[in-house]
């Protein structure tokens, strides 16, 4: 039932938006305020996934989640469960894969909110999660909802890696892109046509919801 | 009570003061660029430092070769910093930007060590500033004069034993300087608190500050009362001022009730000025009087029948001469007055360095 192949495409997109947004503030804020040398090869590095082919990310992925590499050694350990052709798998290559989509829109909106309100929250007492939480967060709430909306429908639009480092498992791995792939195959359009009619009208209404709130940042991505 | 040795370096540009600042306004003047805003920020923690701060006996900063690094954070320093830009917070309305301060200062009082004076209340703080009809308002829809106010409120709020105030009148046009002004006096007369005041117009240094430190070139140049400052500038850093007019000093010898004139002493003569709005003025104490040059005009004998009331005695010392004006420098005492009148009028009064001249002081003020 194609049912589970949507649910559980949100539910990936979902959990990868959670973290990325956890993970993603320090380094955006990094990379916003930072003087380091390393912050150009840094900035390369987490636009990567812009430029690469999907199928390469996904090769790379699958050769590192294998359980003959130690990353995908200490996974099958830890967890009892391999990280190739596994939701959790899904999970991590979306983290990677989606990162310069959280990343840049709260790199730009750091940049633009700037350092002056954290001086100003701290000559007026506040230490520094006070500050961040009152201050910087709320100064950079656009920036978040465009980094979260595009990360969120990204993770949704995504093929080509997870088809290398998921396949096609039925309530695991198959997600609305992939089932798509596998109905035009086996030509049945029908189905087809039902799922990315929904895709298009999805993505359509995120960008649409982008654009009206925040089109400057959203710009800088698209 | 505020002691500082400090050493900042930038990329292009070292500050090292080396002083102890007393109780009272302290201006910090000198040109732009000379580090007064850095000088500030390393004061409240806001800059990597060397050296060493304290404030009443509280150490803030130590920082050198020999010992291992103490700098206290910014947010537990009692300092109340007024920066240039104020910097008020967008996503809050007015009230929202004095209660995050207020609400703030309360837990910031039990973590610093220094006992409190006294507590500035909100209430007090809105009726100061004027603020009661502003607290709902969104600060995009504040005026200049308007934001400065909140961010001057704002900071007081902090509870602040230490004030330092970035060119606060900056960015105005003369009526909303005239508008802050007040609150300028209020902000350091009524609460008592030991303020530093950048600036790099004299005039308001000679209006608001008891005390006063030259920087050039991130050096500390001069430091003494505002009224030797201010000769010094006009002596050492003549190049440097920011300003064309020129500074005489004298001291209170007494009030004119009836007409509201304060009666200085200037170099053993008399001059008259219209009494402060702002400040009660005590005999026997030392003001800086601020005159345009082209104010002063020149007579070469004791003028009668005319409306000037203040006429000064001097020596000619100095005269330079441009296509339409001439520049005169005279010694008053041991002080310099400088009068522009048009070159015609020097040529027919035959002006000549040694010369005594009577100067008439068409306008004075003082703040």
């Amino acid at each position: 039932m194609e049912l589970t192949a949507i649910w559980l495409t949100l539910k990936l997109a979902s959990i990868t938006t959670l973290i990325l947004l956890i993970l993603g503030t320090p380094l955006a804020w990094w990379l916003a305020h930072s003087t380091s040398k390393l912050r150009p090869a840094i900035e390369a590095i987490t636009a990567m996934p812009l430029v690469m082919p999907p199928t390469v990310i996904g090769f790379y992925l699958l050769l590192l989640f294998s359980p003959e590499n130690p990353i995908g050694q200490f996974w099958l350990q830890a967890t009892g469960d391999t990280l190739t052709f596994s939701f959790s798998g899904l999970v991590v290559a979306s983290l990677i894969y989606s990162l310069p989509f959280m990343v840049q829109p709260l790199m730009n909106t750091f940049a633009q909110v700037g350092k002056e309100p954290i001086e100003v929250a701290y000559t007026l007492g506040a230490r520094p999660w006070d500050a961040f939480l009152n201050v910087i967060l709320p100064l950079s709430l656009r920036g978040y909802i465009t980094a979260s909306v595009l990360t969120f429908a990204h993770t949704i639009g995504e093929f080509g890696v997870v088809l290398m480092v998921g396949g096609n498992i039925p309530g695991e791995t198959r997600l609305v892109s992939i089932a798509i792939y596998e109905e035009v195959e086996t030509l049945n359009y029908a189905q087809a046509h039902l799922l990315s009619g929904i895709l298009v009208a999805f993505s359509f209404i995120v960008l649409l919801l982008v654009y009206s709130t925040n089109r400057r940042a959203a710009m800088r991505v698209l | 009570m505020l002691e500082l040795d400090i050493n900042l370096a930038r990329d292009d540009f070292e500050l090292n003061i080396a002083t102890v600042i007393g109780a009272g306004v302290t201006a910090v003047y000198g040109p732009s660029g000379s580090g007064k805003t850095s000088l500030l920020k390393a004061i409240a923690g806001l800059v990597p430092t060397q050296g060493h701060i304290s404030f009443m006996g509280e150490t803030w900063l130590s920082a050198t070769q020999q010992t291992r690094p103490y700098q206290s954070p910014p947010y537990q320093r009692p300092v109340g910093l007024l920066f240039q830009e104020d910097r008020l917070f967008a996503h809050l309305n007015v009230l929202g930007n004095l209660n995050f301060a207020r609400t703030r200062a309360l837990s910031r009082k039990s973590a610093g060590g220094v006992p409190q004076i006294k507590t500035i209340s909100l209430e007090a703080v809105v009726d100061i500033f004027d603020l009661p009809m502003l607290l709902e308002r969104s600060v995009a829809n504040l005026s200049g004069g308007e934001r400065r106010r909140v961010a001057m409120a704002r900071t007081l709020l902090t509870q602040p034993q230490l004030l330092l105030l970035d060119e606060p009148l900056s960015g105005l046009d003369e009526a909303r300087k005239r508008e802050i002004l007040p609150y300028l006096y209020a902000l350091s007369n009524e609460f008592e608190i030991p303020t530093l005041y950048v600036s790099h117009q004299l005039e308001e240094v000679t209006q608001l500050c008891q005390n006063m430190l030259v920087i050039a070139d991130g050096d500390l140049r001069f430091h003494g009362s505002t009224h030797e400052g201010v000769n010094y500038v006009e002596a050492q850093l003549n190049d440097l001022m920011t300003t064309d007019l020129s500074f005489l000093t004298g001291s209170v010898i007494g009030q004119d009730e009836t007409y509201h004139l304060t009666l200085l002493d200037v170099a053993g003569q008399k001059v008259q000025i219209p009494q402060s709005q702002y400040r009660n003025l005590q005999s026997g104490e030392q003001v800086t009087l601020n005159l345009r040059p082209s104010d002063v005009a020149l007579a070469l004998a004791q003028p009668k029948g005319v409306s000037i009331r203040n006429v000064l005695q001097g020596a000619i010392e100095n005269i330079s001469t441009t296509e339409r004006f001439a520049d005169i420098t005279l010694a008053i005492g041991e002080q310099t007055l400088r009068s522009r009148i048009t070159l015609a009028a020097a040529n027919e009064l035959k002006l000549v360095p040694g010369l005594t001249v009577y100067a008439l002081l068409k306008s004075s003020s003082l703040g």
